[in-house]
């Protein structure tokens, strides 16, 4: 009984364990070095002048994301090259809208 | 030695007292309002925060159940099993708190029903309603008043962390996280039926 729970136990571990670096690779990388970053008013200046509304500019990973809405209305998390602002991604609750070719 | 035994007897008393136990359930919720209202944490920050304990209490107490039918009712289980209720409903508090967040951030109805058909917000509006059925059975009168259906209503939990590990999952982009907290309790049952067929055969 004992060995058969420990088996389960490992293979409960393994099961949590092997998917989340395969998943991990889902995650977004925006292929940008660690310094030199454009200031984050300078992203939120630009969208504003784009039509966005502008809630907040966070640094996640390599990338700027931003929360705010499109200038088409949509409540989107979006996420762009944090020196050349370039729009990487926009998901609207998990939804891709939109997705840079090569990201 | 008299004094050192009182002192024991009140510390045992307090750890199994029912508001001690109430507080420690709170305790998180205490900490984020209080970061909201010192101006920490925006409307926004409270989302994630709020919904991760609800998952974290939900699947403790649904891993008791399981538990119990793995190891056998050991003395820390049955502390626990006394409790279960109110870790779930804890959860279901933590849950309402996290749609609150959510209502107030999106801050109109409109806003709210134009995004409704993504499949990361139906599947929590889905979580939530689910998890009614257990939150509002879960007195005394409702489980005397139940008698067997009681127990079903109680597993409409099921379902509900199904569909929360969706919304958790799709809305991340990323299963990782969902992942890691409610896959335990997805083997944890698997595990049970395997026991469980064990001890018929």
């Amino acid at each position: 009984m004992k060995k058969l729970l420990c088996a389960l136990g490992g293979l409960m571990l393994a099961a949590v364990a092997v998917p989340t670096p395969a998943l991990a690779d889902a995650k977004l990388s925006c292929r940008a070095p660690k310094t030199g970053w454009a200031a984050p008013e300078k992203l939120t200046k630009k969208l504003n002048g784009e039509g966005w509304t502008i809630k907040k500019v966070v640094r996640d990973g390599d990338c700027y994301e931003v929360y705010g809405k499109t200038p088409q209305g949509d409540n989107v998390e979006a996420f762009f090259h944090p020196i050349s602002l370039q729009k990487i991604l926009v998901l609207k609750r998990g939804v891709t809208l939109f997705r840079a070719r090569g990201y | 030695m008299a004094r050192v035994d009182m002192a024991r007897v009140g510390a045992i008393r307090v750890f199994n007292s029912s508001w001690f136990f109430y507080l420690i359930l709170a305790l998180p919720g205490v900490w984020l309002l209080n970061s909201y209202y010192a101006g920490r944490l925006d409307t926004m920050d409270m989302l994630h925060p709020t919904g991760e304990y609800s998952v974290r209490l939900m699947v403790i107490a649904m891993m008791i159940g399981p538990l119990v039918d793995i190891v056998g009712r050991k003395p820390w289980l049955r502390w626990l099993l006394r409790r279960r209720r109110w870790i779930g409903f804890a959860a279901f508090l933590y849950a309402s708190a996290h749609l609150v967040f959510y209502v107030v951030d999106m801050g109109a109805l409109d806003e709210m029903l134009a995004e409704i058909d993504a499949p990361g917000i139906w599947t929590g509006w889905a979580a939530m309603a689910l998890m009614l059925f257990p939150a509002l059975t879960s007195t005394d009168a409702a489980m005397r008043a139940l008698k067997q259906g009681w127990k079903r209503a109680q597993q409409f939990a099921y379902p509900a962390a199904l569909f929360t590990l969706l919304h958790w999952g799709l809305l991340e982009w990323d299963w990782g996280p969902a992942l890691v907290h409610l896959g335990p309790l997805m083997l944890i049952n698997v595990i049970r039926i395997f026991v469980n067929q064990r001890k018929q055969i």
